[in-house]
Order: structure tokens, then sequence, then C-alpha cells
């Protein structure tokens, strides 16, 4: 199941930081993880990631630097900036109320409040 | 998938037109901002190579910028056909890359510095200036005056609110055209208004103008007797015109050109002779000087100045002759033999309060004949 693009525009941004809250990937490696973490649900595709990281960088929540990697190619590697775990930090609060809050309405099972918690 | 093979170096034109000018002012070619050349050596398969530059063209960023955004989605896409997915597999999970472009142009355009987007707005701002200033000369130049107040009807309101057989103005404008055309100029005194009272006042009958001034009289009394009439007039409905409407009649009797030259023509035109006449001097001036310069001397004749240091001579613009030059203790003098034709020897000609008037050969078209004294046009003395 994919996200419609309104769900994604507010899930995206946190998913990419917490997936950067691990350590400083490239591009192509959140795009995969973000498909196998989410089992599908949230992949996307370039046109989608680096807007997003792009605005993300010029809101400071990450940093950029060009290296190259081990195989000799340059590659723009991102990792998470303090006011970007700031960020991380309030998200995960809002999205766990936001769990909460739909598990208690019946929209969601609470086992997966549980999980999520 | 296999690394290309390494890139032929591009002619040196080219890299010095996409190498930036930190590289160059180390004295590097790097040519690292040649977009098509690097996603030409990316060796990506086709497809994706096409969405990479239809995207990157697209974004209408700065070309640093640009190769950026190239660089990375280059690099998403080897990584992909290392990770073993097809072009077609990659190309579809780029997205549309129309909406790509724009996102990717919009947030990057975010990440510039304050300096960075100081530059742009101020290059809006100088381009709107451009404009704006442009639509005002166009307009000037190609428009025309319009106008929204007419102040000239505005004064004659009042005057045309009286009925015309009450208006004293036609009888005594009628009278005055005729009492100017009829004026043989017999009367004792230079003219009929002239205000000096010596000339008007002839009231003894022993005076010796007294018959002169008598016939005079009488052969005007139908214009006076106008004027009288219109005197007795309750309102004087004076209907103005602009100076151009009045006729060579109006003219000739109030004291004005009946050439139909305005004022304001006449001040231009006087402004326009000014300006060529002080333009004559400072070029016979220019080539007075340097020729002293490369001489040690003075010319002993202007026609010494031609055609080296001056092509053609100015000639004297009130006689159409050469003119005068003559060199005293103070430096040369050039001067015209102005109004009166006579050679005065470079002594300027003075103004009625007996000011010295250095323009006057300037308004070479109304020459004074009365005023003693040139006008100088180049006077080493004066620098």
């Amino acid at each position: 199941m994919k996200l419609e693009r309104e769900m994604m525009r507010g899930a995206g941004p946190t998913a990419v930081l917490q997936l950067l809250s691990t350590g400083e990937m490239y591009g192509y490696q959140l795009v995969e993880a973000l498909d196998a973490r989410s089992r599908g649900v949230l992949a996307i595709g370039q046109s989608t990631l680096y807007p997003m990281l792009y605005n993300l960088e010029a809101k400071a929540l990450v940093k950029s630097r060009q290296a190259t990697a081990d195989n000799g190619r340059p590659r723009r590697y991102y990792r998470l900036t303090a006011k970007g775990k700031k960020k991380l930090h309030a998200d995960r609060a809002q999205w766990a109320a936001l769990a909460d809050a739909m598990a208690a309405l019946g929209v969601t099972p609470s086992a997966l409040v549980g999980a999520a918690s | 998938m296999k690394a290309p093979a390494a890139p032929a170096p591009a002619p040196l034109l080219r890299r010095l037109r996409y190498t930036p000018f930190r590289d160059l002012f180390r004295g590097r070619t790097t040519s690292r901002l040649d977009l098509a050349r690097r996603v030409d050596h990316a060796g990506l398969p086709p497809r994706a190579d096409e969405r990479v530059r239809q995207t990157v063209r697209a974004t209408r960023l700065w070309r640093p910028e640009k190769v950026s955004v190239a660089d990375e989605l280059i690099a998403h896409f080897r990584d992909g056909r290392d990770a073993g997915h097809t072009d077609d597999e990659l190309a579809e999970a780029f997205g549309n890359p129309a909406v790509a472009a724009k996102l990717i142009g919009r947030a990057k355009r975010r990440n510039r510095s304050w300096s960075a987007r100081g530059f742009v707005w101020s290059r809006r701002v100088a381009m709107v200036l451009v404009l704006l200033y442009a639509g005002l000369a166009a307009q000037f130049f190609v428009g025309s005056p319009r106008v929204t107040v007419d102040y000239i009807a505005q004064l004659n309101a009042a005057a045309l609110a009286v009925p015309e057989d009450q208006r004293a103005w036609p009888g005594l404008r009628a009278a005055w055209i005729e009492a100017r055309e009829k004026d043989d100029g017999d009367y004792p005194g230079p003219a009929y208004f002239d205000p000096d009272p010596a000339t008007l006042d002839v009231r003894d009958p022993a005076d010796p103008a007294w018959p002169q001034a008598n016939a005079f009289l009488e052969r005007q009394r139908p214009r006076l007797d106008a004027i009288h009439r219109g005197a007795a007039m309750p309102r004087l409905g004076f209907v103005a015109k602009p100076d151009h409407d009045l006729s060579v009649a109006d003219r000739r009797a109030f004291g004005m050109d009946p050439a139909g030259e305005s004022a304001l023509d006449a001040n231009a035109r006087r402004t326009v002779e000014r300006a060529e006449g002080r333009r004559d001097g400072l070029r016979i001036g220019i080539a007075l000087q340097r020729y002293r310069l490369a001489h040690g001397r003075w010319p002993g004749r202007l026609a010494e100045l031609t055609p080296d240091l001056l092509p053609t001579l100015p000639v004297d613009r009130v006689t159409g002759g050469p003119l005068r030059y003559r060199v005293g203790d103070d430096g040369p003098v050039v001067y015209s033999l102005g109004g009166n034709r006579d050679d005065d020897r470079g002594r300027p000609a003075n103004q009625e309060n007996d000011e010295a008037d250095p323009d006057r050969a300037a308004y070479w078209s109304e020459p004074t004949t009365g005023h003693d004294g040139d006008g100088l046009i180049y006077a080493a003395s004066a620098e």
C-alpha cells in the first residue's frame, strides 16, 4: 500500500530524519531503506526524495557533504544536525500522540499503538 | 556497472567558458560547470540520461546548482544500476521530471545564501527600473503632451460670460491696431505711445510742435473715439489666445515679432545659437593651445591651425566672413566683428548697462547694429 500524497507530505520528512538519526546516508540508500523498512508504504522516487532533502537542508535540519565513495564515485551524504535531532524528537512525540488518538477512535488497532510506543 | 572511459579533454574555449572564476584565478581550466559534458560522460542508459537532462534543464537554477543536482541524480541512477535495476525500472521510479524539476528548483533556491538572494532581488529591481525607464523614455519620445487642464479656457470663462455687445476689448483692439498701422510717424515724438514725458507733454499752444500734435490727434480722432467708447463699456471681455494663434496685425500692434516666433521659440533659438557660438570658441581655443604646446608660440594666423588641428575654421556667424584673430599681451583673441561690423580690435561689446557682453557675438541672427565693440569668440586671458 502506498500513502496518499498529503499523508506522505507529513510522514516523509519525519521518516527521512529517523533514518538519518542512525548515521549519514546518501540519496539512493535512503530510497532503498524507506522502501525496505516501511515495506513499500513509504516508498518514494527521486522526484520526491531530493526536493525533500533540499528543503530539510534549507531548514538546517540536515547537512550534506560531497565525498568519494569506496567505488570511486562522488556522492552527497546527508546527516542530521542538532536542530534536526530536536525536530525529530518533537515529531516522534507528535506521531505517538496521533497514533494514540487514532487508536482511541478505532481508526487503528490498539496493538499497533503498543508496537509503536 | 562498468566505469566509463576517461573523457577526452574539451577544447580550450569550452573549458574556459565552463570553468568557475575561482578555478581560473588558480590557473586551472576545470570546466566543472560543463553540464552537458558531465552527463555525456556519466554513461547512463538512455531513459535515465533523458530524465537527468530534462529535470536539470527545467529547474532553471544557476549553473553550479544544476551541476550539483545533476551529479546527485547521476549518482542515484548509477547506484540503481549497480543494485540490479533496469533502465525502465529506474526511469519509472524516478517520477515525473517536470514535477521533480519544479520541486528541486524551489527547494534549491531556498538553500541560497542571503547574499545570493540579495543579488537576485537587486537584479529584479534593476530590471523593473530599466523597464520603467524604457517605458517612460518611449512615452517621452513617442507620445505627445496631453492637456488635462485648459488654463486658457479657465481664464477666458469670465470674459466669455460677458455678452459680446458689452465687451470693450474688440473695439479697443481694432482701434489700437488701426492707430498703429496709420501712425505715419509725423508726430513730433518718436512714437505715439512713447512713455518719455518730454515727447508727450505738448500742452502749450506756444510749443512749436503744437500744430503737428493737433493734426496727428485729428487724424486719429476715429480711433480715439473708439477707445473712448470701449472705455465706457462695463467689462473688458478680453479673450486670451496662445501666442501662435495671434494674427500678424495683433503681433505688429502689440510689439511682438510679426514672423510668428513666440518668446519660447526665441529663447530656444538664442540658447542654440549661444551653444554653437561657444562650441566654435572652444574648438578654436583647444586648437590654439595645442598649437602653442607643439610650437612654443601662438600661430601668426588662424589658417595655420588647419588642417592638422582643425579640419575647417569656424566663420564669423554675424558677417559670414572669417573670424578675426589678434595676439595681444594677454594672449590671442578670436572675435566676430559684431552687429556694427567694425573691427574694434577685439574689444568686447557692452550691454546697455555698459557691462561686457561676451555672448553678444553668439546671437548672430539678431545682431544689434547700435552696439559698439566686437563679439569675443575666444580670449586666452579669460581662461
